[in-house]
């Protein structure tokens, strides 16, 4: 192989790149992904964008959306109170503010004690506590309005000709104040709702819903992110010989690897890499697999090049590849074991009504899976869902429950076995009432494993 | 393991009850007329899907001993509801239809129309069910065989009952044939009877690794196509392609049951002999038939553009690929006259005997051979021109045994003027084995193909580029070795004598075998099917293989070759 004499470039670690592609709809593959599901989505356009932004604000830590919204409507009066005589009232209002804060902490408190107490301990289940309540708008708001407070006394002027704060100003500040007790007492109601262990299913459904979505939407945006990259390197200029110079997934390509260069995940990809690289002509064969949301970190490979090609294939693709921080894995697993975990304690409580509602949190969950998959304009069947080398959400679903099958039988109990059959019968139906196959195959599954507990 | 029987059978009922009222529903879903077309679509398909997982658990209790449960469940499975089926419905519409006014008719025919595709589902699921059916009745019949010998308590005695039940379930032999048909097409596997198809319910239930034994379902098909057709019914096969294959192996299989008549006598009637030649006759007139209206069909079918474009693509590059030596054929041309067309006549009967009318005229069948026209035509080419060869002046002529020896020669020759030297050998040829011991010789990796050394010389056996020094051998046919140095125009050439006749098919014969792994079976059955293919018409063949000539010796002439399709009624 004869050496490639071109410039090298530091390529320790590519500080300082700027990737302007990124807002290029034609060149960046995370647009283009998101452009071609949107496509495919069930719901509505305004619903993909509200999807895709919720996945957006969930990935924040619970409170960041609402404080800044808080601090964006509370702005415009501290601005304007700054340096005036501040009205009197302000000064009783937070404290009242203050004490609703109190009890919407003991009532937090109190909804976690309440979820632990069920065996809820997921993050995404917390979370979908919090949501459900719609505690963090109280919060966020209480606290900005204490905030606001406290810098309207510093900067005030207490002098008498000092000028007084505008009427509108006033009435802005006293609604936030109204808006404030309202959701305050919105939170207590929805608390109490979720008091009953019925209101179980609501929660884990929703957790679940989210998370369900979440999950699918990252599958999605791998395998159609994988099909376009595909698209793109069979479109870049190849050798007179008909042979390409760019390749995609070479399995088996020996050469130097392409690392990548911090630790994350894969976030976005330039369609025109192929190009880019093919058009330099380089003496030997570069492979590229770089996939949407795949882990990097500096010992994994983006790609190979061969031996004798310089380091600046490697700053082509460096260039060509951004890599975010890692976000969260959803947490689908987590909330299914919870569900799971339900069960095996309404099997040990002996509660009728505990096993009762345990199947139709189980059924709930899958169907929330299968219900992802259908929004997104994907039939539920093992062909489309499976991935090769992967294992879905729904193998290990089937495999949790299944476990939980085998605990169920070994008690021996006839009332515990025929929650089994009404589990399966329920995903057989779920799967018929959402055109959802892969739930009918899931349900055949079950009943099998209950007769191989015979053997 | 539980061993209390009472929550044994608590665990198999409540595992089979609720797939098989889920079935039922399904199946009611599927027949009752007020569903919308898409829902009853959709529950043919979930009914498919559930036949496959009923016969698994059904299996499965057996593995379990739970003889009784299954019964129950298969009795409950195959419940007669006595409901209106769906071909009834349609039987009694096409009889309407025969009656009634003109001004009825449309109407009529649009119900059955709309009916039909739900018609096919349903035939679908009776075929889903009675393939369920076969498997299951193969393995336990594979079972009780296993278990003749070393079992005879009453393990066996309920295994028996069992299968007696299970045939006795087994529908109609229209679904049994059915069944056969599409396994021999190729569309539907015995996937419970088959390890090497992985299933999530296998793998989750750890069953044993036991590999393919599709061939006890087709057993268990053959037992029950004696029990269901009476001398004197008739046999009808489908899909058209596969009555070949059906009869073939089914004969087999017909004729093992009769040998182990007194094995299956619980299952097999009186008149069993005379059941399995009325099916063996009936099997053979089908394969006829059949037979004779794929001809009719073939003969009739216009071509069909698009494959004779893909056809001539891929034969021009197989025989761009194909050519002995490329660059060294140029080269010689200019020492030889070009054979006239005349002398590639053989093209076309080449082409007529490979290329079956059937290929041309589109369909679902994949054909992946065409390229192999190509190839022979280049062999055909550079064989005309290696005759001339033979005949000029400059030819020098050896032996096989000699080879080695001149091959030295020459690379001793390279070395005295050229000391970055290596002898590439085109193309790939297997005989060279039979030229140089095994130490000389041996396999490098996938890419660089075969090589060697010859003294201090290395040689890489690959296919030859343009620029590099050339030695090309061909004894398949020509007996010819060329050696070319770039830029030399007087090539030094040797010829092999030819050897015999049959040394020379010979040794064709193992190099086919090395080259592509094939063996003779598999060469005498190539050789049977082509002749019992429809052939193109000679002039046909002629035009295709004119068109495909002109294309090439555009090529040959360095110009782009034309791949316009063709029009033909």
């Amino acid at each position: 192989m004869r050496a490639d004499n071109r410039t090298d470039h530091d390529c320790a670690t590519y500080p300082g790149l700027v990737r302007l592609w990124r807002l290029n709809p034609k060149r960046s593959l995370a647009l283009a992904v998101s452009r071609e599901l949107s496509q495919g989505w069930t719901e509505g356009e305004w619903s993909y964008r509200r999807f895709v932004w919720g996945l957006r604000i969930r990935a924040l830590p619970i409170l960041v959306f609402p404080v800044s919204v808080a601090l964006l409507i509370t702005l415009p009066p501290l601005v304007v109170c700054l340096g005036r005589r501040e009205p009197g009232w302000f000064s009783d209002a937070w404290q009242v503010t203050g004490v609703l804060i109190g009890f919407a902490l003991a009532l937090f408190v109190f909804l976690m004690e309440a979820s632990l107490d069920r065996r809820l301990r997921s993050a995404a289940t917390f979370r979908s506590v919090i949501r459900r309540t719609w505690l963090e708008w109280p919060l966020a708001l209480g606290l900005t309005f204490i905030l606001f407070v406290a810098a309207a006394a510093r900067w005030s002027d207490s002098s008498s000709d000092a000028a007084s704060v505008p009427g509108w100003a006033e009435t802005w500040v006293w609604l936030l104040f109204a808006v404030q007790i309202a959701s305050f007492a919105a939170v207590f109601s929805r608390g109490i709702s979720l008091l009953p262990t019925s209101s179980l299913l609501a929660v884990v459904r929703d957790a679940f819903r989210n998370a369900a979505r979440e999950a699918t939407y990252r599958s999605l945006q791998r395998r159609v992110g994988t099909n376009l990259f595909d698209n793109a390197v069979n479109a870049a200029p190849k050798r007179a010989n008909d042979e390409p110079h760019v390749r995609h997934l070479a399995f088996g390509l020996e050469g130097r690897p392409i690392s990548a260069t911090k630790f994350g995940e894969i976030a976005d990809v330039d369609l025109a890499l192929p190009r880019k690289l093919a058009c330099m002509k380089p003496v030997g064969d570069v492979a590229l697999h770089p996939a949407l949301t795949d882990r990097t970190q500096p010992a994994s490979y983006l790609g190979h090049a061969d031996d004798g090609l310089g380091r600046w294939v490697d700053y082509e693709v460096s260039r060509g590849v951004a890599v975010r921080r890692r976000r969260r894995e959803p947490d689908t697993q987590a909330v299914f074991s919870e569900a799971i975990e339900f069960a095996r304690r309404a099997l040990s409580s002996g509660s009728s009504a505990d096993l009762e509602l345990s199947t139709e949190v189980i059924v709930g969950a899958f169907t929330e899976v299968a219900e992802s998959w259908k929004a997104f304009g994907l039939p539920h069947e093992g062909s489309v869902v499976r991935e090769f080398l992967r294992k879905t959400v729904e193998d290990e679903m089937d495999s949790d429950l299944r476990d939980l099958a085998e605990d169920f039988i070994a008690t021996g109990q006839p009332r515990v076995i025929q929650v089994l059959s009404l589990i399966s019968y329920r995903l057989m139906a779920a799967g018929r009432d959402h055109d959802a196959p892969l739930l009918i195959e899931i349900g055949l599954g079950l009943s099998y494993a209950q007769t191989r507990v015979l053997q | 393991m539980i061993d209390d029987p009472k929550i044994r059978a608590l665990v198999v009922h409540q595992s089979t009850e609720p797939v098989i009222s889920f079935y039922r529903s399904r199946e009611f879903d599927l027949e009752r007329g007020s569903a919308s077309d898409e829902e009853r679509l959709r529950a043919a398909r979930d009914l498919e899907a559930l036949c496959a997982g009923i016969a698994r658990l059904l299996q499965s209790l057996l593995e379990a001993g739970e003889f009784d449960g299954f019964d129950k469940a298969l009795s409950s499975w195959n419940e007669d509801r006595r409901r209106e089926t769906l071909a009834q419905q349609l039987d009694d519409l096409r009889f309407y239809l025969s009656h009634a006014a003109d001004d009825r008719k449309r109407e009529l025919e649009k119900k059955i129309s709309a009916l039909q595709p739900i018609a096919d589902a349903s035939r679908r699921v009776r075929v889903a069910r009675a393939s369920a059916l076969v498997q299951l009745g193969g393995w336990m019949a594979a079972e009780l065989t296993r278990r003749a010998a070393a079992d005879a308590g009453p393990t066996r005695d309920a295994l028996t009952g069992s299968l007696k039940r299970i045939a006795g379930a087994a529908g109609e032999a229209e679904d049994v044939l059915a069944v056969l048909s599409d396994y021999f097409s190729g569309t539907h596997r015995f996937e419970l009877l088959d390890s090497w198809h992985s299933h999530e319910m296998m793998a989750a239930g750890r069953r044993s690794w036991s590999g393919d034994n599709s061939g006890d379902g087709l057993y268990f098909a053959a037992i029950l196509l004696v029990r269901l057709i009476n001398v004197g019914d008739k046999v009808v096969i489908e899909p058209t392609e596969s009555a070949g294959s059906v009869r073939h192996t089914m004969q087999r299989h017909l004729d093992a049951v009769l040998q182990n008549r007194e094995r299956w006598s619980f299952l097999l009637p009186e008149d069993a002999e005379a059941r399995v030649k009325h099916i063996a006759d009936e099997l053979e007139a089908a394969e006829a038939r059949q037979a004779e209206q794929e001809r009719r069909r073939v003969a009739e079918a216009p071509l069909s553009a698009d494959v004779v474009l893909e056809f001539r693509t891929s034969n021009s590059s197989s025989f761009r690929d194909a050519r002995v030596i490329a660059g060294a054929f140029r080269r010689a041309t200019r020492l030889v006259q070009t054979p006239d067309a005349e002398a590639f006549s053989r093209r076309g009967r080449v082409v007529r005997e490979y290329l079956p009318k059937e290929w041309f005229v589109g369909g679902d069948r994949v054909i992946n051979l065409t390229d192999d026209v190509g190839r022979e035509m280049a062999r055909d080419q550079d064989s005309v021109l290696f005759e001339a060869l033979r005949e000029a002046a400059f030819a020098e002529r050896v032996s096989l045994p000699e080879l080695p020896a001149r091959i030295l020669a020459f690379a001793e020759a390279i070395e005295s003027v050229d000391q970055d030297h290596a002898l590439v050998l085109a193309p790939l040829d297997f005989r060279l084995r039979q030229a140089f011991s095994s130490d000389e010789l041996f396999k490098a990796d996938a890419d660089s193909g075969w090589r060697g050394t010859l003294g201090h010389t290395p040689i890489y056996f690959v296919p030859v580029a343009d620029s590099a020094p050339v030695l090309a051998i061909d004894l398949t046919r020509t007996s010819l070795i060329e050696y070319l140095v770039p830029g030399d125009e007087s090539p030094l050439m040797i010829v092999v004598e030819p050897v015999s006749a049959e040394a020379a098919e010979k040794a064709a014969l193992d190099g086919f075998r090395m080259s592509d792994g094939q063996d003779d079976d598999a060469q005498t059955t190539a050789r049977r099917l082509r002749a019992e293919r429809v052939l193109l018409d000679a002039r046909t063949a002629f035009e295709l293989a004119g068109e495909l000539g002109d294309n090439l010796a555009l090529e040959w002439a360095g110009e782009q070759p034309s791949v316009e399709p063709i029009e033909r009624g």
